[in-house]
């Protein structure tokens, strides 16, 4: 966007470096906004994205605990931001998972249908039920740090897992 | 959670488990993200700049006004007629401003910049120019159109630079003879703020914008054109417009927000903005 300059290494709060949180960070935010967004390379971009506003703006987050969910947020922000302004893309590709035993090819085949109609109907959610069950069963947070992650009540935080659970029980029985 | 969901959770968590095994980022490149970062705060730096020597030639412009109202011996006049001639540094254009010695004008109620300043604009195409100079920092700012008259509404479309295509639409009003004529707001056709709310701490805007690597800016303004916030959205890019829907948080001792505005950065680094758009709130 702007004229590349000479770098310095850019002062985030309580002495973090970019690099390190960048490391500690990325891949996970990436798969994180995976859960939105099919193609890996615009998860890219989004996180990279929201890696920019940290390091442009570090004045924005002045609480070194709070670094870590201020990314979260704007990543699943920018997905779903990705998601209004460009074409969903391909359908979503569910690959064999690395943690499956010997299975029969058509125990395969049933567990990636279940999966893809499991993520399929996450994505149908609203928007604060889908982010509260994606930082629950995958990130395995606790509802305090959910409920700093969204801006929200820890109340809250049980509600959308609640309703959204319930949503998703109710679309899979459907899918049946 | 309950026993009638235990199903439910255990399948959402092998979905989503099965669905991160599957997704192997590239190694993100954190010189790229650093030397952006770098050139956003330069930008941010040199707005700054920018605007502090506006205040302090303000100040200067104010003082200097009192020491001759003291040297006349007559505290009962407020405004002489001693007009300095100010000229954008880098603009082609022509068009000059004059202002006063008086400190402080009435608060008209009409929405606008500059505010209850020193500076007072008597002809449009001056407030104009110094708005895309001051507040949005083009480079060499270029007016290639007029519209409307000079008596109380005017408009006026400005390039960043003489070559430029893209065009910011300047829009100012006559307020009177006390506080002149002031910019009530900028539009153009690379970017648009449909929808927007305050609810005191956070601005919520949506609408639609093209910008390079569709990264627009997003900045929350003073009615002196401080910068109180800024951030920035994603929307289209490559002349394609595209929506986008974000928020930005101001603190709440920043001053008392007036505009906010989105705008795409001077790749170039030689100004600030290649073109803006705004909202009063």
């Amino acid at each position: 966007m702007m004229a590349v300059m000479a770098t310095s290494p850019p002062e985030l709060p309580g002495g973090i470096d970019l690099a390190s949180l960048h490391r500690d960070h990325y891949r996970e935010l990436v798969k994180l906004a995976s859960f939105l967004v099919d193609d890996v390379g615009r998860c890219e971009e989004v996180v990279q994205e929201a890696f920019l506003k940290v390091a442009a703006r570090p004045g924005a987050v002045r609480d070194p605990d709070r670094v870590v969910s201020y990314l979260r947020s704007a990543v699943l922000n920018g997905a779903r931001s990705a998601l209004r302004r460009k074409d969903p893309g391909p359908r979503l590709q569910v690959v064999a998972s690395t943690a499956a035993g010997p299975e029969s090819p058509d125990t395969a085949a049933a567990r990636r249908e279940d999966e893809a109609a499991v993520l399929e109907a996450l994505r149908r959610l609203p928007e604060r039920q889908q982010s509260v069950l994606v930082l629950r069963y995958w990130l395995d947070l606790p509802e305090s740090e959910i409920a700093r992650t969204l801006g929200i009540g820890a109340g809250t935080v049980k509600t959308h897992a609640r309703r959204g659970l319930e949503a998703l029980a109710a679309r899979l029985e459907d899918h049946r | 959670m309950t026993d009638d969901l235990g199903p439910v959770e255990d399948r959402l968590r092998r979905a989503l488990t099965s669905r991160a095994d599957a997704v192997e980022p590239r190694a993100g490149d954190v010189a790229v993200l650093e030397a952006r970062a770098e050139a956003a705060r330069a930008t941010h730096r040199r707005r700054l700049t920018l605007l502090s020597l506006a205040a302090a030639l303000a100040v200067i412009a104010a003082v200097a006004g009192l020491l001759v109202a003291v040297s006349d011996d007559d505290p009962e006049e407020l405004a002489t007629e001693s007009p300095t001639t100010t000229t954008a540094p880098t603009t082609s254009s022509t068009t000059t401003s004059t202002s006063t010695s008086t400190t402080v004008l009435q608060d008209d109620g009409v929405p606008g910049w500059p505010g209850a300043t020193a500076r007072v604009f008597d002809n449009p195409g001056a407030a104009a120019l110094n708005f895309v100079t001051d507040v949005l920092g083009f480079a060499e700012p270029h007016q290639s159109s007029s519209e409307g008259n000079d008596v109380t509404d005017a408009s006026f479309t400005f390039n960043p630079r003489p070559t430029a295509s893209i065009a910011t639409v300047v829009d100012v009003h006559n307020t009177g003879p006390i506080r002149g004529w002031v910019v009530t707001g900028a539009r153009s056709e690379q970017g648009t703020i449909d929808e927007f709310s305050f609810d005191g701490t956070t601005v919520t805007l949506s609408g639609s914008a093209t910008a390079f690597e569709a990264t627009v800016a997003v900045l929350v303004l003073d009615q002196e054109g401080n910068v109180l916030a800024e951030s920035f959205t994603m929307a289209g890019a490559n002349g394609e417009m595209g929506p986008y829907q974000t928020t930005i948080d101001v603190d709440p001792g920043a001053g008392t927000p007036f505009w906010v505005m989105i705008g795409e950065g001077d790749a170039s680094g030689e100004g600030d903005m290649v073109w803006a758009a705004t909202a009063t709130l």
